[in-house]
């Protein structure tokens, strides 16, 4: 079979299964096993799954993922994520306070947290009644926390982050640094948006906040863990204590702690935490699983590098490159998920942006952007679901889209800047060295 | 035509990926065509570790073998502390080889391919070295039981790090330095973060390609003398590129780094490696019983430098 | 029948959740443990890396049957929300039949590696611990999951229908 026939039959495959519902993990594998049959026999197949299984996991770096997943699902279950919305909000003296405070904890809970649905979950499952009580407009309360949420990913540690350098073979410590700066930008532009939303549309923002004032005990419980976990994380691995998943073991024991001790965790919400973890770790099990499956097919057939080859050969300009490559993740992020996207095109996609002359690390900080509004972005958008199955009565899917465009405004200016600015993302890993 | 799958965890601007690309074409030519060798590099097929499952499952016709227990003698003697002449490596190697074959035909492998790699041994430092011998408490890198034997020998402290963090792990100082051949050293790109080689020849290495026996088997006569031909032909052909491509990597390393080269005298080297081989012997007889092991002692013995 | 089986799949499913989140817990200890003897004691523990690294593999695993249960894979519904009630029915069950058969491809894999590791004596490289330790949790969980898919697809009633009883 040539390239393309593998290509497009694969990719036919896949996007038929998809279209009729078939969850990710088993499309990929349901698209790739009769091309694998057309290269060995069945007990040969069988072989091939076994390696790649093996493989795929026996991956020390992979190790960070559970943890960084649980480390999340703790907080989020302890009662540090909602003391960290009442602190950020609380005795503010700023109109449009509670707004301000959705973004202010998102991106404080973004530096323990490493995916975005998990971000929206926590600190919308508090802010979201607060702000709706408080009077703020459903649009703008359900966008913000829905984009706020997707802080997560951008902030270290970020789960996009850790798949992106395990695909691209590039540093995990130098991405999460890369990460930080454009986090920062995108958490003035959200407050920026908050602000103009204020004004063109006073009637969606409450003149005056009024909620209890956060006793001082309880902003500590809050603030003092998710400052000590951000720090164990970036420290340990800028200072040489730990490689990047020692810092996500520690940190997660580190979590375990103080969540116990001071964030009001009770063991049912630890056992929750333990389920909801290994839920995720069931889904990215058969994803990667099947994932590998699906790229030993493609490399079989050399269809990544001829693909290459191909869209070399049209001698585009690197900058007319990265833009289809920008388009394509947009719309693609339409109707897939972050971490499917990730395993089913990356492999074929970022040699491109290294032929072009794109520095990885950098290219990592725009990916991760892209995947951010992939999780805005209708008909298949994570965080909208999440902040609308929060408030199924009050608030539709639409007001949650509709919501969601100004943010999406704010993320793809940062995705310009980056490009014009590339330092953005480079200048801290660089100074770090 | 009949094709053979090769297997290699090289990717393609390494040199011996184009020994590979030799012995394939040396194939084709030696059988007119009659037998296709096609080539896997970077890992397609299977991980490190997985060579021996691969060609025993018929993913691989061809595979490298890495330490594998269903190997025993192969695993404690592929690498051995030993100081060898590297000045007739074809024929060691193939005589090597040849006292693995009993082995490897009884988990249906067989021999075929040498990939020597004991000229490309280096230790890499943070810092400039003194003496190998007097790690004080160093933490290291391992690959393994023998080089871990090795560190704790010279005083200093083994760590396992996985390969995708080895650079931040080196660079950030979480290991002083690492034990690891200029072909990997360089692709890792850690010529600021390790630039103190010393370079040691303290073992015999060789990742020997084996091949699944009973495809062999199913070979006719003649193609199996060109498969063999053409794999010893390959050999020879790679190995004053291999050594050429390595000094060029080893000079460019230091030179970037603004490193240091250390070369070890020969009787340093010897009492260096004498303490470790009297302890990993014990290893060696247990897993290829004595006479055989014996047997690979002398072999190593007579190209010894 | 089915009904007995799929309550003793869902406490299955459960087990083997925990035990996922037991070894979680024991690997971010071991690696704790693992970076203060380095760090603090300057005596690195030899055995953490490689250990942690292989109890990973079970733990992708032993969630599989449990993520079914939550409906927890990701999936893209728009298409098929749109069809009529009739063939939402027969599209479900379809994918619910594929899940099935890639789930037994999978079981069906792992069930052989671990037939052939027990027999084989595969190992771990620097550790030497058999595989077949390993490959026996991942065995156990995708059979697990291929029951369940099964036994949800004898079971299938669309969404509207449960409603309505
Ligand atoms: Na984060
Ligand atoms: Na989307």
């Amino acid at each position: 079979m040539e390239w393309y026939t593998v290509g497009l039959g694969l990719m036919g495959l896949l996007l038929l299964f998809i279209s009729i519902g078939l969850p990710i993990p088993f499309a990929m594998a349901a698209a790739s096993v009769p091309f694998l049959l057309s290269i060995q026999d069945f007990s040969t197949t069988l072989v091939t799954a076994e390696l790649k299984l093996w493989g795929v996991w026996v991956d020390y770096i992979l190790l960070a993922v559970p943890l960084f997943v649980l480390l999340g699902e703790l907080i989020g279950r302890s009662a540090i994520g909602p003391n960290l919305y009442w602190f950020m909000h609380s005795n503010v003296p700023v109109r449009g306070s509670a707004a301000y405070g959705s973004i202010g904890a998102c991106a404080g809970f973004g530096a323990v947290c490493g995916s975005s649905m998990v971000g929206s979950l926590t600190i919308g499952g508090v802010a979201l009644p607060e702000m709706l009580k408080l009077g703020y407009g459903k649009r703008l309360s359900s966008g913000v926390l829905a984009a706020g949420g997707t802080l997560s990913v951008l902030i270290p540690p970020s789960l996009i982050l850790l798949f992106y350098g395990i695909v691209t073979d590039q540093s995990i410590g130098e991405l999460f640094i890369a990460g930080v700066i454009p986090g920062l930008v995108l958490v003035s532009l959200f407050g920026i948006i908050v602000a103009i939303w204020g004004w063109l549309k006073p009637e969606d923002v409450p003149a005056g906040d009024e909620s209890t004032p956060i006793p001082w005990g309880l902003a500590l419980s809050a603030v003092l863990p998710v400052l000590i976990i951000g720090l164990i994380i970036t420290v340990s691995i800028y200072t040489g204590i730990a490689t990047p998943t020692e810092a996500a073991g520690i940190s997660c024991v580190a979590t375990v702690l103080m969540a116990f001790a001071v964030g009001g965790l009770t063991w049912q919400g630890f056992l929750a935490a333990v389920r909801s973890t290994m839920q995720t770790m069931g889904y990215l099990g058969l994803l990667l699983s099947a994932g590998v499956l699906f790229g030993f097919v493609m490399t079989y057939y050399q269809v990544p590098q001829q693909f290459t080859e191909l869209f070399v050969e049209m001698q585009l300009s690197p900058y007319m490159v990265l833009a289809a490559i920008i388009v394509f993740y947009i719309v693609l992020g339409m109707f897939l998920e972050p971490v499917s996207m990730t395993f089913i095109t990356l492999p074929t996609l970022f040699p491109l942006v290294s032929a072009a002359g794109f520095d990885l690390v950098w290219f990592g900080v725009i990916y991760t952007i892209t995947m951010e509004v992939a999780v805005l972005t209708p008909p298949v958008g994570l965080n909208l679901f999440v902040i609308q199955g929060l408030a199924r009565k009050d608030i539709t899917i639409g007001d949650v889209i509709m919501g969601c465009l100004p943010f999406i405004g704010a993320l793809i200016f940062l995705l310009m800047l980056l490009v014009m600015v590339p330092d953005t993302a480079l200048w801290l890993p660089g100074i770090m060295e | 035509a009949e094709t053979i799958r090769v297997s290699t965890y090289v990717n393609e601007s390494d040199i011996r990926y184009e020994g590979f690309k030799h012995f394939a074409e040396l194939v084709k030519e030696k059988t007119d065509g009659g037998v296709k060798v096609m080539i896997f590099p970077s890992s397609t097929l299977h991980g490190w570790s997985e060579g021996v499952d691969a060609v025993q499952g018929g993913v691989a016709d061809v595979s490298w073998m890495p330490a594998d227990t269903r190997l025993a003698c192969y695993r404690v003697t592929s690498l051995y502390p030993a100081a060898i002449d590297l000045e007739n490596q074809v024929e060691l190697d193939a005589e090597y080889s040849e006292l693995m074959r009993e082995e490897a035909a009884s988990v249906n492998l067989m021999p075929l391919i040498n990939s020597n790699y004991s000229y490309d041994q280096e230790w890499w430092f943070e810092k400039p070295v003194e003496s190998l011998g007097k790690l004080d408490g160093q933490l290291v890198r391992s690959i393994g039981p023998l080089v871990s034997m090795m560190i704790e020998n010279w005083g200093g402290k083994p760590v396992f790090v996985a390969p995708k963090e080895v650079f931040q792990s080196a660079e950030r100082g979480v290991v002083d330095g690492i034990n690891m051949g200029v072909a990997t050293y360089s692709s890792w790109k850690l010529w600021n973060v390790m630039p103190h080689m010393v370079n040691a020849n303290l073992f015999y290495g060789n990742i020997v390609y084996m091949m699944n026996k009973k495809k062999f088997d199913g070979l006719s006569a003649e193609h199996q003398q060109a498969v063999l031909d053409a794999a010893q032909e390959s050999e020879a052909w790679l190995k004053p590129r291999y050594e050429d491509w390595v000094d060029a990597r080893v000079g460019n390393a230091v030179m970037k780094g603004g490193g240091s080269a250390v070369t070890i005298s020969k009787d340093k080297r010897l009492s260096l490696i004498n303490g470790v081989q009297s302890k990993w012997d014990q290893e060696v007889d247990a897993a290829c019983g004595k006479p055989l092991a014996d047997k690979v002692r002398s072999l190593f013995a007579k190209h010894s430098s | 029948m089915t009904q007995a089986l799929a309550k003793m799949l869902t406490g299955v499913a459960r087990i083997l959740l925990y035990c996922g989140g037991i070894i979680v817990l024991i690997q971010a200890t071991w690696i704790s443990y693992g970076v203060f003897m380095r760090y603090v004691m300057n005596n690195p523990d030899g055995v953490v890396t490689e250990a942690t690294a292989l109890l990973l593999v079970p733990v992708a695993f032993f969630g599989l049957a449990y993520a079914l249960h939550m409906d927890a894979y990701p999936k893209v519904t728009i298409f098929r929300d749109l069809m009529p009630v009739k063939l939402q029915g027969w599209v479900d069950r379809f994918n619910l039949l594929i899940m099935t058969l890639t789930g037994a491809f999978f079981a069906l894999a792992a069930c052989r590696a671990t037939l052939h590791s027990f027999s084989s004596g595969a190992a771990s490289e620097i550790l030497l611990w058999p595989r077949f330790y390993f490959w026996v949790p991942v065995a156990i969980s995708l059979v697990v999951f291929v029951l369940t898919a099964a036994v949800m697809l004898l079971r299938y009633q669309h969404p509207t229908a449960q409603e309505t009883q």
